[in-house]
């Protein structure tokens, strides 16, 4: 791969934001995303060639570590950020129909429950994966969701909750969007989760962590 | 009798550092130096941030089922299953407590996030958890030392949606509570108001115990106190 490229993707992976960032401190003085971004476009690299094959993998990285546990919250977050001053630039491209998204994910907190840490980061993740994310918030209704999939009809949904007395909720949101949208991906997530409930509330996949969602994402694209 | 007391806990009083919240974030600290200034500006402004109150109401009218690992306090009936029961079951009277650190954490928290700033808006979320806890700590130690008067023990703290006891039972936990303790609400999903709250009920008694490690009767697989020393 060309060396501007693979920086750029060591440069999100490591959270390396740009030339003043502190972090890490072995990229110290170093060039970051945002100064490498713009570099591989002035080079004259496509920017579909930069996203796919630079910024994705370099999120996709950290997402793996942390999935295996090898890094933590903190270091995704500083990574995204690094993703986001590259992004920046790459943004215009996305305007002007240059540069595509995989898809639109829809994600909410469902009703009753106000804990979005988790979803933040999965919106965060999942966006940069590649995809336009829509955040319908906390406490997030039926009907906000059958609304986002009426304007969005291909998209994706994700459905977080945090404790068991709201989790119950997800179901009543499933069958809602199933009864009007029998054909849309829906992937659940959240602390008191698991496979079974997510089978028996009729919902398509369940994923521990960001990661997991992501590369069921990939999969249903292919 | 059943005994209330509440009180307003002062940030300064729970004398947390920058070593109490590094440790929470997980991994190598060589990030940790990007927190120092959030967490700097947390420590100045803590006292303006958080509105801390905690408190308990002691209750001696106990009724214990062997058989179906159930406690009623007064006429009220708890499904608190194994673990709770063994650890309560020699109880004389049982606290139920209280606590929060009020709203403003939270708000700032999805303030920095809705800016962009996911960092900031996670150090201040995860702040807003160890206050709330280490406040806790300082309820309970004022339960311990009312109780110490009176020649009796407690035991660690447990809440509803630990250790098999469902997060629903908090309906009939907070039925318990009198009106002094509306500082904080429950949702009719069972959420409390403000969100950096916990609830719970302390055992207390002649032959109770306090248990200084109790991760390993813990089901949680996922805890980020999970074998952290700071842990009631
Ligand atoms: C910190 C914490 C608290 C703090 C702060 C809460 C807050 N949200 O601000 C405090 C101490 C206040 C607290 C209180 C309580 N808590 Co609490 N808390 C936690 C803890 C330890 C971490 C939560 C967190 O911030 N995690 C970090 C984020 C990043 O993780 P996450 O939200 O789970 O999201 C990840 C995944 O789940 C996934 N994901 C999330 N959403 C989605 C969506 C999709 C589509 C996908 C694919 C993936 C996905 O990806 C995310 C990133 O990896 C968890 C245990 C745990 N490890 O999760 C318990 C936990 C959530 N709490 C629990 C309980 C029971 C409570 C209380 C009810 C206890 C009580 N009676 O006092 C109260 C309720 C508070 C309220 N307001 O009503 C239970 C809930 C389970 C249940 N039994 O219902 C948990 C799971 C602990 C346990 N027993 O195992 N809590």
């Amino acid at each position: 791969m060309n060396e501007l490229l693979e920086k750029l993707s060591l440069a999100v992976e490591s959270g390396k934001i740009n030339k003043m960032s502190p972090y890490p401190p072995a990229m110290k003085g170093l060039d970051g995303a945002d100064e490498l971004c713009q570099q591989a476009l002035e080079a004259g690299i496509k920017p579909d060639v930069i996203l796919n094959d630079a910024l994705i993998p370099g999120m996709g990285r950290i997402g793996k570590k942390f999935s295996d546990g090898k890094a933590f919250v903190p270091e995704m977050l500083i990574a995204a950020k690094a993703m986001s001053a590259a992004l920046k630039h790459i943004k215009p491209f996305f305007t002007s129909g240059e540069v595509k998204r995989k898809g639109v994910f829809v994600i909410g907190t469902v009703m009753g429950d106000l804990h979005d840490i988790g979803k933040n980061l999965v919106a965060m993740m999942i966006e940069g994966s590649g995809w336009e994310v829509v955040d319908l918030g906390v406490d997030v209704k039926p009907e906000k969701f059958l609304e986002a999939i009426n304007q969005h009809p291909d998209c994706v949904i994700g459905l977080s909750a945090l404790l068991t007395t709201t989790m119950v909720n997800m179901e009543v949101i499933v069958k809602q969007i199933r009864a009007h949208y029998p054909d849309n991906k829906i992937l659940v997530g959240g602390a008191p989760l698991s496979h079974d409930f997510c089978k028996k509330i009729g919902a398509t996949f369940y994923s521990a962590d960001p990661q997991g969602a992501v590369e069921f994402l990939e999969r249903s694209v292919a | 009798m059943n005994t209330t007391a509440i009180k307003e806990i002062s940030f300064e009083e729970l004398l947390l550092t920058r070593e109490d919240v590094i440790p929470l974030l997980g991994g190598k600290s060589d990030y940790a130096f990007l927190m120092h200034e959030y967490l700097d500006t947390l420590f100045e402004q803590g006292k303006q941030i958080f509105q801390i109150m905690g408190g308990y109401q002691v209750f001696d009218k106990l009724t214990f089922n062997l058989e179906m690992r159930e406690i009623a306090i007064g006429e009220v009936n708890f499904e608190v299953k194994k673990v709770v029961f063994n650890m309560l079951k020699r109880s004389s009277k049982i606290a139920v407590f209280v606590c929060t650190a009020g709203d403003k954490i939270h708000e700032l928290s999805r303030q920095y996030m809705a800016e962009g700033d996911m960092l900031k808006g996670y150090v201040y979320d995860l702040y807003g958890s160890l206050v709330v806890e280490s406040a806790m700590d300082l309820v309970q130690q004022s339960l311990r030392l009312e109780m110490e008067g009176e020649g009796l023990e407690i035991t660690n703290r447990y809440s509803p949606g630990y250790c098999g006891w469902t997060v629903d039972q908090q309906k009939k936990l907070f039925s318990l509570l009198n009106q002094n303790f509306s500082f904080v609400t429950l949702s009719d999903s069972c959420l409390m108001k403000p969100i950096k709250s916990v609830s719970g009920i302390i055992g207390i008694g002649h032959n109770v115990k306090y248990n200084d490690y109790t991760c390993h009767i813990c089901d949680s697989t996922n805890c980020l106190y999970k074998n952290l020393k700071k842990h009631s």
